[in-house]
């Protein structure tokens, strides 16, 4: 049970992080909850699809079908998350200042909401499909080990979403000013870091094989598999042994943010708190 | 073939725009290619996509699109690439014939993957039971490895290793292929992460 326990939560993690960072950078736009519980609803689904089907899908491509279809996936979030931040450039100010309530934000509010809702779909559907497999199997094994690891992994889905609950309060307490810039970088970096794992699935399947020399190991000092490096890895994009083609797409996606970012702003408002304080 | 290798690597990028414009038409796909020329599609895959980096591009995907022409008539252009190499090229880039032109650059990267797929060395994993079979593993070093774990158990199992930087899920009764680049010397373990009763190492000399 303890077992099913670990495995369950160490897959609902992740997408626990992700999604509580989501709900903290929508703040208290409205409609949120209905947008990234129908983005965590629909990537549960899909999820379970993606595990009925998952032989159908490893045999597609030559084998490759299952790093193709994660690469795919994540580089779909991290266009999102860069469209986000990019719009959030642009429109967020108003929407961070007092402009909340009024009705054209509203409507604004929903175009970046999608956005997010396929990042939390994203997220749920990758861990999810593993979770549903795990849990496929155990089920369908022996009776009564199979329940008592049935229980244990229910009971990781509820810590996976208690992880979410405490990143979303831990977030939340940050004062919404401060808030703004700290989730601008903190979806930039997570965006580089799905990129850099969109490159590490490619490389897998074959399809990268440039600049695949492995930079550095750092598995001694923190590695992938315990908690501070999962943490990180989600955050950040952290990985222990990451090749130079993940470091180069890292820093392309985290510079080709903050360029698009600087073009699209609004030129009369500059800085932050101009726009703010125009409105 | 020295002469067809060097065509792969410098006719490539100029095809490019060819092999798009031929994204529509009908046709042979990969695999069925990769059948004809009796050369494992997986080690077509492998090849294919580094035969392509090494010309600059960014992935294979452009050439995973479906070829024009039929049977008799591919095989008779690709030995005739693979006689005429360059010369070949170079005149029906001429006649643009840009259709032609694409299959002929298909069929010598496939002519020259047979050669290079060979460095890999391939690894049969059995998983059954919650073991693997074997559990022990050789391989050479600075050669790439390609595992093929056959799951022989209902359930799912995901084979993974932190050493080998693989993570897979292989799906109950299925086979799943792993690559992994040329190693050094050393022990590599794996396991399956959904059961840590199962483990097993590759010693790579």
């Amino acid at each position: 049970m303890l077992a099913a326990l670990i495995i369950v939560f160490r897959e609902v993690f992740e997408a626990g992080l992700i999604v509580g960072i989501v709900l903290a950078v929508t703040g208290e736009v409205p409609n949120r909850n209905r947008w990234i519980g129908g983005g965590a609803l629909a990537g549960g689904l899909a999820a379970c699809l993606v595990a009925a089907f998952a032989g159908a899908l490893s045999e597609l491509f030559e084998g490759m079908g299952q790093e193709l279809f994660n690469a795919a996936i994540l580089l779909v979030a991290v266009l999102m998350l860069t469209w986000h931040n990019v719009w959030m450039a642009r429109h967020g100010r108003e929407i961070a200042g007092e402009l909340r309530a009024v009705g054209q934000a509203v409507a604004d509010g929903s175009k970046p909401l999608l956005a997010l809702a396929v990042v939390v779909g994203v997220a749920v559907l990758r861990e999810g499909s593993e979770v549903a497999l795990f849990l496929y199997g155990v089920a369908t094994s022996d009776g009564g080990s199979g329940m008592s690891f049935l229980a244990g992994g229910l009971m990781g889905l509820v810590l996976g979403g208690a992880v979410c609950l405490m990143t979303y309060q831990g977030l939340m307490r940050i004062p919404p000013r401060a808030l703004f810039a700290s989730t601008t970088m903190l979806i930039t970096l997570l965006a580089a870091g799905m990129a850099a794992q969109a490159v590490a699935f490619l490389e897998r399947a074959n399809w990268l094989t440039s600049l695949d020399r492995v930079m550095w190991n750092s598995s001694r000092l923190l590695p992938d598999r315990s908690l501070a490096g999962r943490t990180l890895h989600t955050l950040v994009g952290y990985t222990d042994q990451p090749t130079e083609m993940q470091l180069v797409v890292y820093i392309a996606v985290i510079v080709a943010t903050f360029v698009l970012m600087r073009l699209t702003a609004p030129s009369q408002g500059g800085r932050p708190g101009h726009a703010v304080r125009a409105a | 073939m020295p002469s067809t290798m060097q065509f792969g690597q410098y006719g490539v990028t100029d095809l490019l725009g060819s092999a798009i414009a031929l994204s529509s038409t009908q046709g042979p796909t990969w695999a069925q290619l990769a059948a004809e020329m009796r050369v494992p599609s997986s080690q077509c895959a492998k090849v294919k996509s580094r035969e392509v980096d090494r010309s600059g591009l960014p992935s294979s995907a452009t050439f995973r699109h479906k070829l024009g022409d039929s049977g008799i008539r591919l095989r008779i252009l690709i030995w005739l690439n693979i006689a005429g190499g360059w010369y070949t090229f170079v005149t029906m880039m001429m006649i643009k014939d840009l259709s032609l032109a694409a299959v002929c650059a298909v069929a010598i990267i496939h002519a020259s993957s047979s050669a290079i797929a060979q460095d890999a060395t391939e690894i049969q994993v059995t998983y059954s039971n919650g073991q693997f079979q074997p559990s022990e593993l050789r391989a050479p070093a600075d050669r790439p490895v390609v595992f093929r774990v056959k799951n022989l158990d209902p359930a799912a199992m995901e084979f993974e290793s932190e050493s080998l930087r693989v993570e897979k899920v292989v799906a109950g009764k299925t086979d799943g292929v792993i690559n992994v680049r040329a190693l050094k010397p050393g022990r590599y373990e794996f396991h399956d992460d959904f059961n840590d009763k199962a483990r097993g190492a590759l010693t790579v000399q």
